[in-house]
């Protein structure tokens, strides 16, 4: 039998690439009806999306990160986690997410709780994503809040931090006297975040600074255009002005805006500013536009926004000192949920990103223990390695000896070496000349990643030792949560859903969606 | 038994495989959560959440079924190599047509569905489920009672060259697909223009005892896949079954060598029956020159295997970059970890691979010389490497970049004379050479080592599953992914559903060294 004749041609046809590359897989969920499907990851055009088919509702499609690059570097940093002590639920067909909380899939325990301790809510705001109601509204009790705080001290040795949300926390008549249930409890750091309308109360700011409070404030727009858009209501004026007596009375402040492309995103220097120019306000906490909840769900999801368009405006905020380089994810959650920046403020009036001061290693590692920095050990021994580095390379940095003259006033006044100050006066010595960039991404339906619920560190615990992931809670739990719903909300928020997601992008054979 | 060569022709898109991690100061101590896969109960093989965990440098798929409870299986016995190895991802292929649509989603909706990520590189056509041995590690499950007809044969052949144009290779597997009746006519009818290669997958009981054989596979220039698992006799009896397998495979060997019948090596690998011969196999890819490639695949517990193969623990198995390590170790540095990569073309946890250059002192690894993203553009989606433009741009550049570095590249000078000489038989300047015989040329100059883990219910994870490249060819046109055809339709398939046929099992009734090993019938 003859060789076969050779092939006509030398190089065949070149074959058709997908139009993607094909990274790996996670579960989602159904943007319309919400049942957990499978969710490609697909990397296309320097952007990552996920890719999901509902057997319900077809295939769809969601923008997850404008950079691929940043998506897969985040991923690059690896961190242990510590699944929680108790599970309280068991795993059910059905799986991840429908079994919180949390259930043996859980893979981190909760750092920081998040307490809604109301459901009435002062704004209805367009971006809201979570559900509020105002008739014969839930306000946590007393008894209630000792219950939740009791479990969490059993699971921690030390409860770090706890927020206080909503609802709007303000509107609780007890908020003072349930802030004080928690200093007691010897909580360090209580947060409340507020869109501080009734913060204009001197009186009440007072009390606030008294427990150490520190706030958290929702501003998202100098823009009267952009501040009804977004808030429903105008809000900027008032907001300044609390800020003002939030600086007055020297109460911790973060400025927290909720960031929409191509609405607020070109403020974000501005609200940059505004943090770096007020003494009190420790962090800008930028959290990216969220597609769930009762405003959230009838967004115009033309203006999702993803981290690395963050990054971009926070490099615009700083005149290009501060690059993508220069955030961290934390350690404690996945690595797709926060990204983190600190800076030294310098005695003489500059600032320089920790990540130069050390490294992106030093950063992560100084974030392995708490969502926030802690002012204990490792950090002291940063400081000294940080001088001593200096100390022989001084060329390194432009800056260094505003820098060393920084860290060496911090050292001696945070560690002295006669006495052995208590963490709460050394983090305020610290919230002098620390400030830092945290965004922040939740998930809404579309977003959502079930790697991501399984290690996140934020939870909403509740009085019978139960805890669900926050994004969990503002996606499934909440819309079942009697104190919460609202049924002629959730009627709205029905209305309200896109019947059909933006159109996902062709098949790859153009086959039908 | 599936073949080494995967090809496809796509865009290389390999993200940064330069990435380096960035670890706490305890993350070695202490477990870590890497990513979520969707995975299988090993019990009850349902679809259930998993997660990838990292611990003691390994890596772990945890489940919780919620009837079978917790499990854990290992899926990379370094996790060095698995976090490297996410960055070899490349664009996918699409093939011309799909067979099936999106329904229930994946994996029940096989195959293709126009939601796979990756053509058909690897067309598998299982002529027969008859064979002559009952290895209790066989992946598949024989039942002795089917015969493809010539007709299916070609309407598989016309079918696969429809969805994909051009094929690199097809390879004939079984069961033993050299007991097929009418074998012959089916490698001629495979014999298409279009197809560059056909392999067969034997366990070589038909080559070691009929040269005739060899020669007529040798006129057709098919490439032999020879099983080959070491040549130690007492480990290959837990993985064969009883009868002198060592002496079985010798005879084959010499028979293909005679015959000048293109072989690959094919060894499985397991856990403590003969991961000690992986330098043995080496050796004998290295000093033969007839034999082109070596294939380890490490034990998948799965079909007839999955329910005789001696107990195994999931959690301490085989993996790819445990072959990469023994390897290392058993050549004595000979070779070591950095000279193989996963390949981009399926989802890099399926196959790891190198290529060795042979020099007039021995064999180099092409990522020693060659710049390791060129490397990837030229070796991905290649089981033997195409001898095309790129390759010979590749090959070009390199020589360019040895020239220029010579002093930081051991063996510089060495590799610069087989690559100048190399090229110029590859690509002649004066002679205008067709493809195959370039590849025949190509093939006197380069070795393969490959690894290909194949998933048993263990190990199952969608996250592979959906860029598997390794495809069943059915008569009625669907093309199934490898290991979910094995894991949810081989059961199923009607064309196997009759009455269990039995076939005459080589060297059952010889005595072996050792305990009987239980047979299906049994």
């Amino acid at each position: 039998m003859t060789p076969p004749p050779s092939s006509s041609c030398d190089d065949p046809p070149e074959r058709v690439a997908t139009p993607h590359t094909y990274y790996s897989m996670t579960k989602s969920l159904c943007g319309t009806c919400k049942r957990s499907v499978d969710a490609k990851i697909h990397l296309r055009e320097g952007q990552v999306y996920f890719h999901k088919f509902c057997p319900a509702h077809g295939h769809q499609e969601v923008l997850v990160s404008t950079s691929a690059e940043w998506y897969l570097d985040a991923l690059s940093f690896i961190a242990p986690n510590t699944p929680p002590k108790t599970v309280k639920r068991d795993v059910s067909d059905r799986g991840c997410p429908f079994d919180c909380g949390p259930c043996d899939s859980h893979q981190q325990k909760t750092y920081l709780p998040v307490i809604p301790i109301t459901s009435a809510c002062n704004l209805d705001c367009p971006i809201c994503y979570t559900v509020n109601k105002n008739e014969d509204p839930h306000r946590m009790t007393k008894e209630q809040l000792k219950e939740i705080l009791e479990h969490l001290l059993e699971d921690h040795e030390e409860l770090d931090i706890i927020n206080f949300t909503g609802g709007e926390p303000t509107l609780h008549p007890e908020l003072l006297e349930l802030l004080e249930i928690c200093r007691d409890a010897g909580i360090r750091r209580l947060t409340i975040s507020t869109n501080g309308l009734k913060l204009k109360d001197e009186e009440y700011v007072k009390r606030l600074a008294a427990l150490d409070a520190r706030i958290v404030l929702s501003l998202d727009s100098y823009e009267k255009e952009t501040d009804m858009k977004l808030l429903g209501a105008n809000t900027t004026k008032r907001k300044l002005e609390v800020l003002d007596l939030l600086q007055k009375h020297d109460v911790c402040a973060t400025i927290l805006p909720a960031v929409a492309a191509g609405l607020n995103d070109k403020e974000v220097p501005k609200l940059f500013n505004e943090m770096m120019t007020r003494p009190n306000v420790v962090s800008l906490e930028l959290h990216t536009l969220c597609f769930t909840g009762q405003g959230g769900v009838g967004f115009d999801r033309q203006s999702r926004i993803t981290i690395p368009d963050l990054h971009y405006w926070i490099g615009v905020a700083s005149d290009g000192k501060l690059t993508p380089q220069d955030f961290v994810p934390s350690p404690l959650a996945h690595p797709h949920c926060y990204s983190i920046c600190y800076m030294l403020m310098l005695d003489d009036g500059g600032y320089v990103p920790f990540t130069k001061l050390s490294s992106r290693q030093t950063l992560f590692s100084l974030l392995q223990d708490s969502l926030y920095i802690e002012p204990r050990e490792r950090l002291e021994n940063v400081f000294r390695s940080i001088i001593d580095e200096l100390w022989s390379d001084p060329d390194r940095l432009e800056e260094s000896e505003a820098v060393l003259s920084t860290i060496k006033r911090l050292l001696r006044e945070m560690f002295p070496p006669d006495e052995d100050l208590d963490l709460l006066t050394r983090q305020k010595i610290a919230e002098r000349s620390v400030k830092a960039v945290y965004i922040h991404s939740h998930m809404d339906e579309e977003s959502f990643d079930v790697a991501r619920i399984m290690k996140c560190c934020v939870g909403v615990p509740e009085t019978d030792g139960t805890n669900i992931p926050t994004c969990s809670y503002n996606v499934i739990y909440r819309e079942q949560d009697e104190r919460f719903a609202d049924s002629a909300m959730l009627e709205r928020m029905e209305e309200n859903r896109p019947r059909r997601l933006p159109s996902a992008a062709q098949d790859t054979t153009g086959a039908p969606a | 038994m599936t073949p080494p060569e995967s090809e496809t022709c796509g865009v290389t898109d390999a993200r940064n495989v330069h990435r380096t991690f960035t670890f706490t100061d305890d993350a070695a101590n202490r477990e870590v959560f890497h990513s979520f896969s969707r995975t299988t109960c090993g019990e009850c093989a349902k679809l259930i959440d998993g997660m990838r965990v990292i611990r003691d440098g390994q890596v772990f798929l945890k489940k919780n079924c919620p009837q079978h409870g917790k499990q854990e299986a290992l899926i990379s016995g370094d996790a060095k190599w698995f976090l490297r190895s996410l960055q070899f991802t490349s664009k996918g292929s699409q093939p011309h047509v799909y067979s099936t649509e999106v329904k229930d989603g994946c994996p029940t909706d096989c195959g293709l569905c126009p939601d796979h990520e990756q053509h058909s590189c690897l067309p598998i056509i299982e002529i027969t489920n008859h064979c002559n041995l009952e290895c209790p590690i066989c992946i598949v499950q024989n039942r002795h009672n089917y015969e493809m007809t010539v007709d299916e044969f070609r309407g598989i052949i016309d079918g696969l060259i429809e969805k994909e144009g051009t094929l690199d290779t097809v390879n004939l597997s079984g069961g033993e697909p050299t007991m097929h009746s009418q074998f012959m006519e089916l490698l001629d009818i495979a014999n298409r223009p279009e197809i560059s290669r056909v392999s067969i997958s034997t366990n070589g009981l038909k080559c070691a005892t009929d040269y005739a054989f060899c020669e007529a596979l040798a006129e057709r220039n098919t490439y032999v896949n020879l099983q080959l698992d070491a040549l130690d006799l007492p480990g290959l009896q837990s993985l064969r079954g009883s009868g002198d397998h060592a002496t079985l495979k010798k005879k084959a060997l010499l028979n293909l060598e005679k015959a000048g019948v293109r072989t690959t090596i094919v060894s499985t690998v397991a856990k403590g029956v003969n991961d000690h011969q992986i330098g043995e196999c080496v050796k004998l890819l290295l000093e033969n020159d007839f034999i082109l490639s070596l294939m380890f695949q490490p034990a998948a517990y799965t079909g007839y295997g999955g329910r005789h193969f001696l107990p195994h623990d999931p959690k301490n198995t085989i993996t790819i970059p445990d072959v990469v390590r023994e390897i290392e170790t058993q050549t004595e540095g000979q070779f070591v970890q950095s000279d193989f990569m996963p390949l981009p073309c399926s989802h890099p946890g399926c196959f790891g691979l190198t290529y060795l250059l042979k020099t007039e002192d021995g064999y180099v690894p092409f990522p020693r010389f060659l710049d390791l993203d060129r490397y990837i553009d030229a070796v991905e989606n290649r089981g033997t490497m195409r001898p095309d433009a790129r390759l010979e741009g590749a090959m070009r550049d390199a020589i360019d970049d040895l020239w220029t570095s010579q002093d930081a590249i051991p063996d510089s000078e060495k590799i610069l004379k087989t690559l100048k000489g190399a090229i110029r038989l590859m690509y002649p300047e004066d002679e205008a050479l067709k493809i195959e015989e370039r590849v025949r040329r190509g093939e006197g100059v380069v070795k393969t080592i490959f690894m290909h883990a194949f998933m048993d219910l263990h190990t199952f994870e969608v996250d592979r599953i959906k860029k598997c490249c390794t495809h069943y060819a059915m008569p009625d046109g669907r093309l199934m992914p490898g290991c979910a055809y094995n894991l949810f339709y081989r059961d199923k398939d009607p064309r196997y559903g009759g009455e269990i046929g039995s076939t005459e099992i080589w060297g059952a009734a010889e005595e072996s060294q050792g305990t009987r090993l239980p047979t299906a019938a049994e």
